[in-house]
C-alpha cells in the first residue's frame, strides 16, 4: 500500500504501516467535511436564531413598554367630571387628555380679585409631581367644598395658570408660592376654596399612533401649549405594525361609548413589529385593559 | 503499542464547545427573559401594595384616630400585604377640617420596585338634625335667669369661621308645652324666631334624625351610671384618649386634647357635676347636670334634660324629650346656646372618610 507520509513511529515501521492510507485519508476528509458542514449549519442556524430572538425581544420590549406606560398615563383620568371630563378627545387611533403634572396644597384662603380671577398661595411642602407648574402649558384644578355637610356638592374648580412666583410665606410662616389664575370656571367658585385644598396643575397631552417619514409606525406623544396649540409629535414606543394601535372606550356596563364622561375603562390593543424587514411571524400584540380609578363615585 | 494519528478528538472537543456554548446561550436567554418578566411584574406588585396600604387606612380610620389630627398634622403607618406579597408605609396628613391626603408607598416582596400613590379623602360629617339651640318633643320648663340663644356663637379661643345665621332659640311641638317660669321670653330666649312651634317628634329609636343604635355603634366612650366629673386628661404632653372621663379640652383648642371630640354614649341615665367636655353627648335616658358643667357640641337626650345649680353651659345644640332648667345659685346662669362651629367640629370628628369626588387617586412623584 502506498503511503504519503513517513512512518510515525518505529512500531508502525515494524508492522509495515507507514503513515495513513489514502482510504483512511478520504474517510477522514469525508468525516471532517460532514462535521464542518454540521458546524457551519449550526453557526448559521444560531445566527438566524439570534436574529429572530433579538427581533422577538424587541417586539416584547415594545409591548412591555406599552403595557407599562399607558396605564401610568391613563389610569388616573377623571373622566366623569360633570364640569368637564379629563378626556379631551377620543378616537380609535389615540386619546387626548388632561395629564396631571404637579400636586400642591393651599396654605391659606385664596385672594379673590373677581369672579374669574385670583391668587392661590400653595405650600412649599408637601408637593409632588413630574415638574413644576408652567404657566405657558398648564391649567389648574382646585378642590372646592360648596357645602361641608354634603360631599356630593364638592367640585374641582378649573382655571388658567397665568404666573407662578415665590410667596413670602404661608400664614404658618413656611415658604410658599403664589399661583395667579384667571378664567375661573365656574365663575365665583373661589369662595368655595379654603386652606388645605389640593391644587393639580395639568397640561393637555395626546397619545396616538402615527407613521414617520420612513413609513414606520410609532406610538407618539405630543403636548398642547395654551397659545401655540399642538407641538410636534415624539415617538415613544415602537415600531408598531401599520395602524397597530387601537383604543376602545367602555362605560360602566362594559359597552363601547363615544361620550368622554361615560368612560370607565379604556382598552388598548398594541401590535408591535421588529425594525427593518424581519422574517414573517415575528409580530406580536398585547391587549391592555385600563380601569379608570378616578371615576365619579356612584 | 499502537498509536493512531488524526483529528477526531479535536473535532469532538470543538463540537462539545460549540454545543455547550449554544446550550449556555439558550439558558442565559431564558434566564434573562425570566428576570425581565420578574422585573416587569415587580412594579405591579408594588403598586398593589401601595393601594392596599392606602385603603387599609380608610377602613381602619376610627381605630387609628386620624380624625384627631389637627390641620397640617400627620400620622405615619406601615404594614405588610398578606402572603407576604409586599409591604407598605406612608402617612395620613390632614389638609383641612374635611380633607386628608393618604400617601402610601408600596414595595414588592423582593424590594425590586417601589410605587407611591396618593388618595384624597374627605370626611362626610355625621348628619345630625340640629335646628335650634334647644329642641324638645315634650315640655320645656325654664327658670328665671336662664338664657337660651339661637344666635350663632363662637366658643372662646376657638378658630372658627365667622358666625352664620341665627336659629330658633327653642323649637317644640306645642306652644303650650313651654313654661317660661320667671323668665321673660324677650330676655331669656333669643333666636330667629325666639320660639318656633314645629313638628319635633322623632320616630322611635331615633334622635336628631339618627338611629340611636348608629350613635351607640360610633361611641368612643360608653358611660356607666353614677355621678361623673369630667375634664381633659393628659400624660407627658399627650392626650389620654382612653380615659373615660376625658371628653376633650374646649378651653385649650391647641392643647393635646384640643382636637379630641369624642362621641359619648350613656346607655342609662347620666349625672354630671362640674367639669367640661366637647364632642357629641348622647344619653339614652335622663341627663342631670349640676355644678357649672360646660359642654361644646350637640347634646342628645332621649329622656329628661335637667340642669340645676350653678349654670350649666351648653354651646352647640340640645335635643331632648323634655327639658327642665332650674337655678338655685347666684354664681351663674344656665345657658343653652347654638354654635354652628361647635356642632360642626363634633360631627366632622365622627365623619366617615370617602375618596373625594373625582381625581381622588393619584400617583405621587417627589418634585425634582
Amino acid at each position: 500500500m502506498p503511503t504519503l507520509f513517513r512512518p510515525s513511529s518505529p512500531a508502525d515501521d515494524e508492522e509495515g504501516r507507514n503513515g495513513v492510507t489514502l482510504v483512511e485519508l478520504l474517510v477522514a476528509l469525508v468525516l471532517s467535511g460532514i462535521v464542518a458542514a454540521s458546524v457551519v449549519g449550526f453557526v448559521v442556524a444560531s445566527g438566524r436564531t439570534y436574529r429572530r430572538q433579538t427581533a422577538a425581544a424587541t417586539v416584547s420590549a415594545t409591548l412591555r413598554a406599552a403595557t407599562a406606560m399607558l396605564p401610568l398615563d391613563l389610569a388616573g383620568l377623571g373622566a366623569g367630571d360633570s364640569l368637564g371630563s379629563d378626556i379631551v378627545a377620543m378616537r380609535p387611533s389615540g386619546v387626548a387628555f388632561k395629564a396631571t403634572r404637579a400636586v400642591s396644597f393651599m396654605c391659606g384662603a385664596p385672594l379673590v380679585r373677581g369672579p374669574r380671577s385670583g391668587s392661590l398661595i400653595v405650600a412649599g411642602r408637601p408637593r409632588y409631581g413630574l415638574r413644576e407648574p408652567e404657566p405657558r402649558r398648564d391649567s389648574v384644578f382646585v378642590y372646592a367644598v360648596a357645602d361641608p355637610s354634603d360631599p356630593d356638592d364638592d367640585y374641582w374648580l378649573r382655571a388658567d395658570l397665568e404666573s407662578v412666583r415665590p410667596a413670602g410665606s404661608c400664614p404658618d410662616g413656611s415658604a410658599g408660592e403664589v399661583l395667579e389664575i384667571a378664567s375661573v370656571r365656574p365663575p365665583g367658585g373661589l369662595i368655595d376654596v379654603g386652606a388645605g385644598a389640593p391644587v393639580l396643575s395639568y397640561e393637555v397631552v395626546q397619545i396616538t399612533a402615527y407613521a414617520d417619514r420612513s413609513g414606520a409606525w410609532w406610538l407618539g406623544v405630543r403636548l398642547h401649549g395654551k397659545s401655540r396649540g399642538w407641538g410636534g409629535i415624539q415617538p415613544v414606543i415602537g415600531p408598531l405594525r401599520p395602524r397597530g394601535l387601537r383604543f376602545s372606550y367602555h362605560d360602566v356596563s362594559g359597552s363601547e361609548t363615544t361620550v368622554p364622561r361615560e368612560v370607565r375603562r379604556i382598552v388598548v390593543v398594541a401590535a408591535a413589529r421588529p425594525d427593518g424587514n424581519p422574517p414573517p411571524g415575528l409580530e406580536d400584540s398585547v391587549r391592555i385593559e385600563i380601569g379608570l380609578l378616578n371615576g365619579r363615585r356612584p | 503499542m499502537k498509536r493512531e494519528a488524526g483529528g477526531a478528538l479535536l473535532l469532538a472537543l470543538l463540537a462539545l464547545v460549540i454545543g455547550g456554548a449554544l446550550v449556555s446561550g439558550g439558558w442565559l436567554i431564558g434566564l434573562h427573559e425570566l428576570r425581565v418578566a420578574g422585573t416587569a411584574a415587580a412594579p405591579a406588585r408594588a403598586l398593589a401594595a401601595a393601594e392596599e396600604g392606602a385603603w387599609a387606612q380608610v377602613q381602619g380610620w376610627r381605630s387609628a384616630g386620624y380624625a384627631r389630627l389637627p390641620p397640617g398634622g400627620e400620622a405615619a403607618f406601615a404594614g405588610q400585604v398578606a402572603g407576604p406579597l409586599g409591604s407598605f408605609q406612608g402617612s395620613v396628613r390632614r389638609l383641612s377640617e374635611l380633607l386628608f391626603l393618604i400617601e402610601s408607598e408600596g414595595r414588592d416582596p423582593d424590594d425590586r420596585a417601589r410605587q407611591r400613590i396618593g388618595l384624597l379623602v374627605r370626611l362626610q360629617p355625621l348628619d345630625l338634625f340640629i335646628k335650634a339651640a334647644l329642641s324638645a318633643s315634650g315640655s320645656v320648663r325654664l327658670a328665671e335667669g336662664t338664657r337660651v340663644s339661637g344666635l350663632d356663637e363662637v366658643p372662646a379661643w376657638w378658630d372658627c369661621p365667622p358666625p352664620g345665621g341665627a336659629l330658633p332659640g327653642i323649637r317644640l311641638s306645642e306652644r303650650s308645652a313651654l313654661d317660661l317660669g320667671g323668665c321673660r321670653e324677650e330676655g331669656c330666649v333669643t333666636g330667629a324666631p325666639a320660639v318656633l312651634v314645629d313638628s319635633v317628634g322623632e320616630a322611635p329609636g331615633r334622635i336628631a334624625g339618627v338611629e340611636v343604635a348608629t350613635l351607640r355603634a360610633l361611641a368612643d366612650k360608653v358611660m356607666g351610671p353614677g355621678l361623673w366629673t369630667v375634664g381633659p386628661s393628659q400624660v407627658g404632653g399627650r392626650c389620654r384618649y382612653g380615659a373615660l372621663s376625658n371628653w376633650g379640652d374646649p378651653d385649650r383648642p391647641g392643647g393635646p386634647c384640643g382636637n379630641y371630640f369624642p362621641l359619648i354614649f350613656a346607655p342609662g341615665g347620666l349625672r354630671l357635676h362640674g367639669g367640661r367636655g366637647q364632642g357629641i353627648l348622647v344619653v339614652h335616658g335622663d341627663l342631670a347636670v349640676s355644678g357649672g358643667f360646660r359642654f361644646f357640641g350637640p347634646v342628645l337626650v332621649l329622656g329628661q334634660f335637667d340642669t340645676t345649680g350653678e349654670g350649666g353651659h351648653f354651646s352647640g345644640g340640645v335635643v331632648a324629650a323634655t327639658v327642665g332648667v332650674a337655678r338655685s345659685g347666684l354664681a351663674g346662669r344656665p345657658v343653652v346656646g347654638y354654635s354652628s362651629c361647635a356642632v360642626r367640629r363634633a360631627v366632622v370628628a365622627q365623619g366617615v372618610p370617602e375618596p373625594v369626588m373625582e381625581r381622588s387617586w393619584m400617583r405621587l412623584y417627589r418634585t425634582p
